[in-house]
């Protein structure tokens, strides 16, 4: 730009710094106004025993949770263990395994958030379909399998009056920039890396206190 | 800024050029921006035809049908035969027998390989299904007692089985696949793999449904 | 103004001396004082209409007239004035919008008018342009290429092959190799081989030659191979090596007991190779601290050297 000259009457250029205001102005409305955060999620779903929560990759009945009592082998002292059922269909398109579950829980398994109270810490527990004769780790695609996970209660503990498991959700496919197969992937809340993964439900089963276990 | 407006033509005070004649210098740049744009198509077509992230390191699949030989590069494989049953019978590495049952089928595949040059194992062997789901081998079978457990050597056929737990709605158009441990060598851009088709028709599914033994016994072989 | 010598340049001087003039002379002779007309600033004077483009103190306008030749306008073969299109019809009046008779001026002394329409310039970078391109592709397929080999090599070794004679003996890294070969048809604890094919009992035995040697004590891979290539899976079923490191003589024999099946027509052919481990085993047993010192002094060797023994 120049000054004007000559007696020719130049008009000043209004429209960018116009436009820039603009945008300003609505950007700073938009970021008092708390930004354009995700729309607030749905609280997640409270199940009881029965209840089905679709995970996208797999649909998971709970069926109950109890204590078990296994007599000790050769007269010692028997253990007692706290036993979490469930039915999974696998919805994928491969055989996947159970794994374990928990916050530190790998396959399947960590779909299961948390477990509430903490079970488990001392020992992982055991995580298997038992109803087929021989114990199987497997969730194969289009079938239905009842998976057991069976904790080891300490000695001298009471057993929780109830157990509660926080369900997430398997994301059904997972971005990767390699091309490489990343397996199971929980979906989180919100896009920001080490979101935590999204709970869609909140399944309470109390505990039935039975005798022997298998 | 002068009174004059720019690009204006001159003023009536220089001596007006004649209108300068079509410039050729513009079809060429035009043709090259042309040929420019033509080499950037071409480029962007070349890329979309390269191989993707996910089919990169993906194995080189060997195909062939039951009874036949395949040949892949490292290994060559065959089926001799398909069978379906409703309970497997089964001993683990400490001898514990125990009877697997499902709720679909048991598939047990005879499979027999040979290495060309280096000694090679496979790793669990899938089943693919017609529709494309893929059943790794059940776990309710001990590997020891499969084709996954023998060196696979030069010099003779080493046969075994391969045991899926699948649907029954899973047989029909069905695949086994056959491919080493770990996929191969380190660093081995595409690793082999036969995949087998089971012959499974509609009427080849009921045939092996029909025939299907209510015991399969799985015995630790040599 | 321009008179005026720069600020830095000017000494102390009175508010009312005259000023220094100092490209006139040394500083202490006072030059002849440059005068300056009064000049009207405010209001500005009426501008003259053809005012010369160097007074004005605006930014300097589009030039309204006709831009000057290019000096290199590569695709303009010197024709003179008025020839018009000829072959190509590059370079009838290149946009310089010149009056033809301007061009001709111009550009008639710089260069001979060479053969009308042969594009001379162009035709020259032809050739660097395809060698450049040429080069382009070549290190776009041979970089990643190289990279991938390097990265296959990491993995699979490119094996440095040192033969011995049959019956002899082969040193490498300070301990001296031997290896028997004896087939048979049936093995204790193994039963007999299938039809064609038989047990190979394979004895390889390792001589520390100094210390040195003793740190390398760690288990050889033993591999038995056929000259065409084709390899048997081979398993070190036992050795007699000391358990403590202070028992391990230099200068004695321990032994590694190897079994291989192999098929009974190539169990006279077939070749023993020992691939000695890289591995310094220290002689006692060390603190993590030592660990960590003796970490990354040592250079890493790869593991490819091959110990072949010819039968």
């Amino acid at each position: 730009m120049t000054s004007p000259s000559g007696g020719t009457r130049r008009r000043r250029a209004v429209a960018v710094p116009l436009t820039a205001l603009v945008i300003a102005a609505a950007l700073g409305t938009v970021a008092a106004l708390g930004g354009f955060a995700e729309a607030p999620k749905e609280s997640p779903r409270r199940l009881g025993p029965g209840g089905v929560v679709d995970q996208k990759l797999f649909l998971t009945r709970f069926l109950a949770s109890r204590t078990v009592f296994q007599p000790g082998r050769y007269g010692g002292a028997g253990k007692r263990f706290l036993e979490i059922e469930i039915e999974v269909t696998n919805k994928g398109r491969r055989t996947e395994e159970v794994g374990s579950p928990g916050e530190k829980g790998l396959l399947y398994g960590k779909s299961l958030l948390r477990v509430t109270p903490a079970l488990g810490e001392d020992s992982a527990p055991v995580s298997a379909i038992l109803d087929e004769g021989v114990p199987s780790r497997q969730l194969h695609p289009g079938t239905t399998s009842t998976v057991v996970f069976r904790y080891e209660l300490p000695r001298g503990l009471r057993p929780p009056e109830e157990v509660r498991l926080d369900v997430g959700t398997f994301d059904p496919s997972p971005e990767s920039f390699t091309g490489a197969d990343l397996g199971l992937v929980l979906e989180t809340d919100g896009k920001a890396a080490g979101a935590p993964p999204k709970v869609a439900a909140q399944v309470v089963l109390p505990v039935e206190r039975k005798g022997t276990g298998r | 800024m002068t009174a004059e407006a720019p690009g204006t033509p001159a003023g009536p005070g220089t001596a007006a050029p004649p209108l300068p004649p079509r410039r050729p210098g513009g079809l060429r740049r035009a043709g090259a921006l042309l040929a420019g744009i033509a080499l950037a198509a071409a480029a962007v077509a070349v890329q979309s035809a390269a191989p993707g992230p996910g089919e990169r390191g993906a194995p080189l699949t060997w195909t062939g049908t039951v009874g036949e030989e395949v040949a892949a590069s490292r290994f060559t494989a065959r089926v001799r035969a398909v069978y379906g049953a409703r309970t497997v019978e089964t001993a683990d590495a400490a001898g514990t027998a125990g009877t697997a049952t499902t709720s679909g089928i048991f598939v047990v595949v005879e499979a027999g390989a040979t290495a060309h040059r280096e000694p090679q194992r496979f790793g669990p062997p899938v089943l693919l299904a017609g529709d494309g789901r893929r059943y790794t081998a059940t776990d309710k079978v001990d590997p020891s007692l499969t084709i996954t457990h023998p060196y696979v050597q030069p010099g003779w056929w080493t046969e075994g089985v391969a045991v899926f737990d699948v649907p029954v709605s899973a047989l029909t158009g069905s695949r086994i696949v056959l491919a080493p441990e770990n996929g191969g060598f380190i660093g081995e851009a595409y690793p082999p793999e036969v995949e087998i088709d089971l012959g499974l028709d509609d009427a080849g599914t009921q045939r092996l449904i029909a025939a299907a033994k209510d015991v399969h016994r799985l015995e630790a072989g040599r | 103004m321009t008179g005026a010598p720069p600020p830095e340049q000017e000494g102390l001087r009175d508010w009312f001396a005259p000023r220094r003039s100092l490209p006139a002379g040394p500083p202490w002779v006072p030059g002849p004082r440059r005068v300056f007309p009064d000049e009207q600033v405010w209001p500005p004077p009426p501008r003259p209409s053809g005012e010369e483009a160097g007074v004005s103190t605006q930014p300097f306008p589009a030039v309204p007239a006709a831009p000057l030749p290019r000096p290199a306008a590569p695709c303009r073969p010197q024709e003179p004035a008025g020839a018009g299109a000829v072959g190509t019809g590059i370079g009838t009046a290149v946009g310089t919008g010149l009056p033809p008779d301007a061009r001709a001026g111009t550009d008639a002394p710089e260069e001979p008018a060479p053969p009308a329409g042969v594009a001379v310039p162009r035709r020259r970078r032809t050739a660097p342009l395809a060698g450049a391109a040429l080069l382009a592709v070549a290190l776009a397929v041979a970089i990643p290429a190289w990279e991938n080999y390097l990265f296959y090599r990491s993995g699979n070794p490119a094996y440095r092959i040192h033969p011995v004679a049959p019956g002899g003996a082969g040193t490498l890294m300070n301990v001296s190799w031997r290896a028997e070969v004896e087939p048979a048809d049936s093995l204790p604890g193994l039963g007999a081989a299938k039809p064609g094919r038989k047990w190979l009992k394979i004895t390889v035995t390792r001589t520390s030659l100094n210390a040195e040697g003793v740190l390398r004590r760690a288990d050889p891979v033993i591999e038995v191979r056929h000259p065409d290539g084709r390899a048997w899976r081979t398993e070190i079923a036992g050795n007699d090596l000391p358990p403590e490191a202070a028992e391990h003589r230099i200068g004695t024999a321990y032994r590694y007991d190897a079994i291989s099946l192999v098929p009974g027509d190539v169990a006279g052919q077939v070749e023993v190779r020992v691939i000695p481990s890289t591995l310094r085993v220290p002689l006692r047993e060390e603190s993590t601290a030592e660990l960590f010192e003796r970490a990354g002094t040592e250079q890493v060797e790869p593991q490819d050297q091959v110990l072949l023994f010819r039968r």
